[in-house]
């Protein structure tokens, strides 16, 4: 695919980084000359000097002809611009990163108006990511699928749970659970389970279900997450910010340290649950004064990589369960082995995660009756979405449980007039659906292939 | 430095030359040379055992950059010299090892020098292979490696910064190798292109190939002594004469022009400079030659005809203008040190460089009467960064010292100062003729081993612009792994 990112900071480099290693076609917009020079030297891609939001540079950078157009700079206004004038000059999709937390509120209205195809907020998924790892300690990945209807979660089985008591179809039908096993992890081989089959301690499993009863089937399955009750924050960021948003709806009430006087009024007025406590984070005092010893995560959100770096050694040095890092300099990500500090979030490869996932779906899609593709369990399984085109008989109109589908398959969800529905035996796929199957080792094409 | 995998992708580049040496051989058998056919099987087999060694015994995979880019190239183009001369000296063609790789190196770098004093008595197989260089070497060696091999992944760019430097490095499209592929496309469609149109003129397809390799590349080996004055046909030498000015044009214009047909690309400050010199130096030296020639005519088809072959150094004659009066023989000499524009298969300080440091030049002598001025210099409306100046200026340093240095080596030869100039100027520049005994009808085989040896280096200096050769030889920077 032909794609331009404009803005080529801390984010855009790295997602500039991963396009050229997939095999786009990438140029490169930014204003600084020494950044280009240096994703010039060591990228095969295009860079082009000047403004992104104007029209004669993104003339130049070969708008008219783009499949997508990425704006990551650091100005959300800016990137709003940009995709705005891309769309208009022919660009097929657009994707413009915005962080105001404000702006965020009208995201579905902006996006909408402006004909984005998606929104990316670094500190927002940065938020996500801590906040799933927060809350499912089991949980690998999340993959949101269909623009974001239903989702797969991969997790490790570490503990006996409802799961690993009965074979599959037993527990499908006695305890109601409405989330899909779709794959089985077990050593080296990945396997798409059958009725039969039984999950054991230390499988890596992954399971669909759509967006909104996700939580409640892992907890119906009875994987037990250890929620840590004392939570220390330092650094009261935009990444801060919308955690703290998500804790406050669970009720969970983390301690918050900032320096900063006028973010501590800020948060206490948002947040009044929270503590927040004014005072230079690496002060050792002032953390043990607040019980540091006896938290259960501590996050080092501050805006300064290396002060993040040694919290987080020093937290893993006084045994802290959970501990994070944010690290935003892609120099310092490399040198930082994940475990020394913690687990280390870094907000540009998270980024770069969604918008290559984004990437490869929309590559794909267009291919047969692919709609999107995603690989998962490591990419020993594909996950692929099929628009139903076909009036094939044999296919349309019959209970999945009479259909002859072939082995290492299984369909995960159907989308029908944009809900998402795990499917049971007795669910038929009909024309103008949308089907998602899970396959390991297997080139789909269309979904008629899913037949023996 | 990662010397493993330079090992490694140089026995690539060997393994390539292997299969372009099938070329000479099918001609070997058109014309029943089984001599020739069977100096290059060997060679073939050489080559190819040669490369496969060095390529299966470094499996380990490292990074290129911008140090080993510059190293493999140089030793990739040093390597296949090596092993393309080889048939040469095995089939006795040219028994002296010093003079065929001379002679190999003359036709990778599109140079176009020769030592050989009879030409026609090469066989059809070995002229073939002699012009094929020019036409290999002229769009690089690496950047058809990278065709037929992808090396490499996303990390080739820093091999093809190295070979193609140019003052400011331009990819067409996003990706080095597509942009390689473009490029060869364009050459290869315009190489085609002339050789049917001198197949209309006349010529055999034999000599139609090897013109049109020596043109294509701007090199400039001909199977006859006399050149392209051989075949006394005024269509010839004026299709030849344009197409040697179309090579020696940006191929980046070639491409906005002819696949995206955009035509303000002509508005491109080194293609007008470029166009400004060919017209005025035509004008003038037919002026100057006019007596020379029974009529207007003939004297406009040789001004023109060596003014383009000279600018855009290729070397083809069709008149020996060493004999020409002196301002025609001193402002040829000017333009073997121009050269042609950046990008094209031509060699040469090349116009770009020229137009930049005019203007470098401009703004210098501007800040002694406003000292506190401060002024970008623009070319073709953008604004040129001031590390592209400073390049260009140490280019022209090094220009001028390589020169001086072979002027002075040259001159333990004891040939006379003109010839001394004018041949490390015709070699270091890639145009091949010079003056005297290295004139349009002599050779340079009258000179020493030494001498060889410092104009083949020259040779390669200037076709891989100097940058890579200094590399080499900068002591902190050598750190082998």
């Amino acid at each position: 695919m032909k794609i331009i990112v404009v803005g080529n900071g801390k984010i855009g480099s790295l997602i500039s980084e991963q396009l050229v290693q997939e095999g786009h076609d990438v140029v490169a917009v930014d204003t600084q000359e020494r950044v280009l020079r240096s994703l010039q030297s060591r990228l095969d891609l295009i860079c082009i000097n000047g403004n992104g939001a104007t029209a004669k540079v993104l003339t130049e950078a070969g708008v008219m002809d783009a499949d997508l157009v990425l704006s990551v700079s650091e100005k959300d206004e800016l990137n709003l611009l940009c995709c705005l004038i891309a769309r208009k000059l022919g660009a097929k999709h657009t994707i413009a990163r915005v962080r105001t937390p404000e702006y965020s509120e009208q995201m579905d209205l902006i996006k909408n108006d402006l004909g984005l195809s998606m929104i990316i907020n670094p500190d927002l998924a940065t938020a996500q990511e801590i906040f799933a790892l927060l809350r499912y300690p089991n949980v690998i990945s999340v993959e949101k699928f269909s623009k974001g209807k239903f989702e797969l979660a991969e997790m490790l089985i570490e503990d006996d749970c409802l799961l690993t008591q009965a074979p599959l179809h037993t527990i499908m039908a006695n305890h109601g659970f409405r989330a899909l096993i779709c794959t089985v992890r077990r050593g080296s081989e990945t396997f798409i389970p059958n009725g039969d089959f039984q999950i054991q301690k230390g499988d890596v499993i992954s399971l669909s279900a759509q967006s909104e009863v996700m939580e409640e089937a892992l907890k119906a399955a009875g994987i037990k997450s250890r929620v840590p009750r004392k939570i220390m924050i330092v650094g009261a960021g935009r990444i801060a910010i919308y955690l703290m948003e998500m804790m406050q709806k669970i009720g969970m009430n983390p301690t918050v340290i900032e320096s900063d006087l006028e973010r501590c009024r800020d948060i206490s007025i948002r947040f009044p649950n929270a503590l927040v406590i004014r005072s230079d984070g690496t002060e050792k005092e002032t953390l043990f004064e607040e019980g540091f010893t006896d938290t259960d995560a501590f996050l080092a959100l501050t805006g300064t990589d290396e002060v993040n770096i040694l919290l987080g050694m020093n937290a893993i040095n006084y045994d802290i369960q959970k501990v994070f890092t944010k690290i935003s300099r892609n120099s310092l990500l490399e040198l930082t082995e994940s475990g020394e500090a913690g687990t280390v979030v870094s907000p540009g490869r998270i980024i770069a995660d969604r918008v290559i996932s984004y990437v490869r779906a929309t590559a794909t899609a267009g291919h047969g009756d692919v709609e999107a593709l995603y690989h998962v369990a490591n990419g020993t399984a594909e996950v692929v979405e099929f628009g139903v085109v076909s009036h094939n008989p044999r296919l349309i109109n019959i209970p999945l449980k009479d259909l002859k589908l072939k082995k290492d398959l299984l369909v995960c969800c159907i989308i029908r007039n944009g809900k998402a529905l795990i499917p049971g035996g007795n669910d038929m796929i009909m024309e103008k659906d949308h089907v998602v199957v899970v396959t390991v080792n297997r080139r789909l094409k269309s979904l008629d292939e899913i037949l023996k | 430095m990662n010397i493993r995998i330079i090992i490694r992708i140089a026995g690539i580049i060997l393994l390539c030359e292997a299969a372009l040496m099938a070329a000479p051989v099918i001609v070997g058998l058109i014309y029943h040379e089984p001599d020739s056919v069977i100096a290059f099987l060997i060679t073939m087999a050489v080559t190819a055992a040669v490369g496969l060694a060095m390529f299966f015994l470094n499996r380990s995979h490292g990074q290129v950059f911008q140090r080993e880019g510059f190293v493999i190239v140089t030793a990739g183009w040093l390597l296949i010299s090596i092993f393309g001369c080889v048939p040469f000296v095995i089939s006795g063609s040219i028994p002296n090892v010093v003079d065929a790789f001379f002679e190999t190196i003359s036709g990778f770098t599109t140079t176009g020098a020769s030592i050989l004093s009879d030409v026609e008595a090469l066989s059809n197989s070995m002229l073939f292979w002699r012009s094929f260089t020019h036409w290999v070497g002229g769009m690089g060696v690496l950047a058809f490696v990278m065709i037929l091999a992808p090396l490499l992944g996303t990390r080739n760019n820093y091999l093809l910064q190295a070979e193609t430097p140019g003052p400011e490095s331009d990819k067409l499209v996003p990706k080095a190798r597509s942009t390689v592929k473009i490029l060869y496309g364009i050459y290869f469609g315009m190489t085609l292109v002339l050789v049917l149109l001198l197949m209309a003129g006349g010529m055999s397809l034999f000599d139609s190939l090897i013109h049109s390799f020596g043109t294509a590349g701007t090199g400039g080996f001909s199977n006859y002594s006399d050149s392209v004055g051989h075949f006394r046909s005024g269509y010839i030498e004026m299709v030849i004469g344009v197409f040697m000015l179309l090579f020696g044009v940006n191929f980046k214009i070639h491409y906005f022009l002819l696949l995206k047909r955009k035509l303000s690309i002509l508005k491109n400050e080194e293609l007008i400079t470029y166009i400004f010199i060919t017209v005025f130096a035509t004008v003038t030296i037919m002026v100057s030659i006019f007596r020379m020639f029974p009529s207007g005519w003939e004297a406009f088809r040789a001004a023109f005809f060596q003014v383009s072959s000279i600018l855009t150094s290729t070397g083809f004659s069709t008149a020996n203008f060493d004999i020409w009066p002196q301002y025609p023989r001193t402002l040829l000499l000017v333009l073997m040190l121009i050269g042609a524009c950046a990008g094209s298969t031509g060699g040469g300080f090349k116009v770009a460089r020229l137009v930049l440091i005019a203007k470098a030049a401009k703004r210098g002598v501007n800040r002694l009467v406003h000292p506190k001025a401060i002024k970008a210099i623009r070319m073709d409306g953008k604004t040129v960064d001031e590390i592209v100046l400073s390049n260009a200026g140490v280019y022209l340093i090094l220009y001028i010292f390589i020169m001086v240095i072979s002027v002075v080596i040259l001159s333990l030869d004891n040939v006379t100062f003109e010839e001394n100039l004018s041949s490390v100027t015709a070699c270091f520049n890639n145009i091949g003729p010079a003056y005297g005994a290295m004139g349009p009808v002599g050779n340079y085989g009258g000179l020493s081993i030494l001498s060889k040896l410092v104009l083949s280096f020259d040779m390669l200096a200037g076709r891989l612009e100097i940058m890579p050769l200094m590399i080499l030889l900068l002591p902190g920077d050598r750190h082998l792994r």
